[in-house]
């Protein structure tokens, strides 16, 4: 099924391109959506997508994978990758694809990582399975990808077991197993929450610079509009499973027009007398949402509109796309 | 206890922990958690503890509760010396100082109402009433219905469950609260409703509160004091307007230059960023720990430092920026 025309047209140019995804969680007594219709596209080589826990963002990411949780499905929309609909694909298609031309890094780099192999044999095995190549020669791939990516004393290292990396140095091993093979696009699920403000500056400047050496795309996904802000040329806000606003990652920051949007800015900034003015209220539990906008229940520009009939995006500024009745 | 006597004075404290390599348990290391920190907090007064996670924050605040015992050095709890009591004899004391987690739902007990564990605190009141009426009266005050009570802490969103163990913090009536990245589990819109909400509690009851946190954000909202903290050491201690108008410490400047990530730069950086990882430094080392990571660093850093003062209530444990070296472009780096 596809969504607006705009997509058909464009799609062949567009490395990734979703249109109206909705994806439902089904359990014995209710179906819940949790994306109601979300479009995005990957225009620019680094795009970001913001949101809160619960506005859907981990899901889109699963979604593009073919990874979704049991009992959680996929009902409506298109996911188009390099021109080809990844949605139906078969399993054995879609192992080809993941982690040769889309990859992903998680949260938690030790959890995600294997701790009973070597880092080295890791990225190794990533490196053999799609590619085929020799044990030596993976080896000798894995170290150097552990190099480039700031790891002192790589041939060393990459003997070593996850426990024995601190945080950021185990994330720069999850980047590594995840770019090993040259993926076209590069999935980073909040790569940097839990680690301290220093190394998160080290690991984002790892991700900018690998992708820029490689040529991968980037999806960063992140609930902090500063990391959003230092990484990516775009950007998408979420917000309970529904796009609020899409655009340049500096345009939207400068001048957000999406109510939802402008709160986030203006709790990424104190004031002057030092306090951060935070959106009030609480984001809403899903199966409570139905037709309506989701942001309604805490929107200070609300009206009678917004409680009934979904917000459609709209192209207010060249490329800045806003999903909002009243702006 | 008299106004002006403070609610918590550390002097001189020590905590080290033993870290046995796994794979040689023979080669064993003394980690310096907390080594000579002295704190003192007043009523009504927050001060924050910010540091990356190694920086003996969290431990700070584990041996003012009283989960951990000090090596050596003093604590006093309203006018109480502490650090040498027995369990069963700190007991009695408890109940001046609680604690909020990082994470609600893991510091609450599953199979307890949240009620049930409101009224698990209320127990250590001085004559021990327990009155349920006086469970809904704070739920009230931290903002939620009295129908919570009855619900486990898995049937609310972490936001309200965070309510909840403020609620059970103050049950005992305490004087001073240790908050341990309180808001760092939590979406950031529901951040600010928790952190109003210690305040205004703060307000009502003349809190005192020790907060643990890396997030500066949370500092500049809610403390009135704070204190930095690097592999155990005090680097730099300021009133809190003071420290984001005029940071000094090396580490300092690195901590909000960091938090500034679209402002980087490579003139910046060679100013201000603080590289590599925290490591401990080897045994018998009593220079600055922060030689090896910081920008600044000359070959006198491996000298002891001593904690100076700067202005009043301002010190920095770093000769270069007690000599005035390190503040050229500091405010700019805090915006």
């Amino acid at each position: 099924m596809l969504a607006e025309p705009r997509h058909v047209e464009e799609s062949a140019l567009r490395l990734l391109e979703i249109g109206q995804l909705e994806v439902v969680a089904q359990t014995q007594r209710e179906s819940v959506k949790l994306l109601r219709g979300i479009d995005l596209w990957l225009d620019t080589a680094r795009l970001g997508v913001v949101g809160e826990s619960g506005s859907g963002k981990s899901m889109t990411a699963a979604a593009i994978l073919g990874l979704l949780p049991t009992g959680i499905r996929v009902t409506r929309g298109s996911i188009r990758f390099a021109g080809r609909e990844l949605l139906g694909l078969p399993e054995s298609d879609l192992q080809e694809i993941r982690g040769k031309q889309i990859s992903i890094v998680y949260q938690n780099a030790v959890t995600s990582l294997n701790p009973l192999m070597s880092v080295g044999d890791q990225i190794a095995r990533v490196c053999r399975v799609h590619t085929g190549v020799s044990r030596a020669e993976a080896w000798r791939r894995a170290v150097e990808m552990l190099a480039s990516l700031g790891i002192a004393d790589a041939a060393n290292r990459a003997r070593d077991y996850p426990h024995q990396f601190s945080g950021g140095m185990a994330q720069r091993v999850a980047i590594g197993a995840a770019l090993i093979c040259g993926p076209k696009l590069l999935i980073a699920d909040e790569p940097t929450t839990g680690l301290d403000a220093t190394i998160q500056a080290q690991v984002l400047d790892v991700i900018t610079e690998s992708v820029r050496r490689t040529g991968a795309a980037l999806l960063l996904i992140s609930h902090d509009l500063g990391v959003i802000q230092a990484t990516t040329d775009s950007v998408v806000v979420l917000y309970a499973g529904l796009v609020m606003e899409i655009g340049g990652t500096d345009a939207v920051i400068s001048s957000p027009l999406n109510p939802y949007t402008q709160g986030l800015v203006r709790a990424l900034t104190p004031k002057d007398d030092g306090t951060i003015q935070f959106i009030p209220g609480r984001v809403p539990e899903p199966q409570t949402i139905s037709e309506q906008c989701p942001f309604a229940s805490r929107c200070p520009l609300v009206t009678q509109r917004c409680r009934v009939e979904k917000p459609l995006l709209r192209e207010l500024r060249p490329g800045q796309w806003v999903a909002c009745h009243n702006v | 206890m008299s106004a002006a006597q403070p609610v918590l004075e550390v002097e001189s404290l020590v905590k080290s922990f033993s870290a046995r390599s796994v794979l040689n348990p023979l080669n064993v290391r003394r980690i310096p958690a907390v080594d000579g920190v002295n704190l003192t907090i007043g009523r009504g007064e927050t001060v924050a503890v910010v540091g990356e996670s190694g920086s003996g924050k969290s431990t700070l605040g584990r041996l003012v509760l009283k989960l951990l015992r000090a090596d050596s050095g003093r604590i006093s709890l309203v006018g109480r010396e502490i650090q040498h009591l027995s369990d069963a004899a700190f007991r009695p004391l408890r109940r001046h100082v609680q604690m909020v987690f990082q994470n609600p739902l893991m510091s609450f007990d599953p199979l307890y109402t949240i009620g049930g564990s409101i009224r698990e605190t209320m127990r250590l009141r001085r004559n021990g009433e327990v009155d349920d009426r006086q469970v809904s009266q704070l739920l009230h005050e931290v903002g939620l219905a009295p129908r919570f009570a009855r619900l486990r802490p898995r049937n609310v969103s972490g936001g309200e469950l965070q309510r909840a163990a403020l609620a059970r913090a103050l049950a005992p009536y305490p004087e001073l609260v240790v908050l341990d990245e309180p808001t760092s589990a939590l979406d950031m819109s529901i951040q600010g409703q928790v952190l109003s909400l210690l305040r205004e509690m703060q307000q009502e009851r003349g809190l005192s509160y020790l907060l643990a946190t890396h997030d500066l954000r949370v500092v500049q909202m809610v403390a009135h004091r704070v204190v930095v903290m690097y592999l155990g050491q005090v680097m730099e201690t300021a009133p809190t307007r003071e420290l984001f108008a005029r940071p000094l410490h090396p580490y300092t400047l690195g901590l909000f230059y960091a938090r500034d990530l679209a402002g980087r730069s490579e003139a910046s950086d060679r100013k201000y960023r603080i590289r590599g990882a925290l490591s401990y430094p080897p045994a018998g080392y009593t220079g600055c720990r922060l030689v090896g990571r910081c920008p600044l660093a000359l070959e006198k850093c491996k000298e002891p430092q001593d904690l100076v003062t700067v202005a009043p209530g301002h010190a920095v444990r770093c000769w270069r920026a007690a000599a005035g070296e390190t503040s050229g472009g500091a405010s700019n780096v805090s915006n």
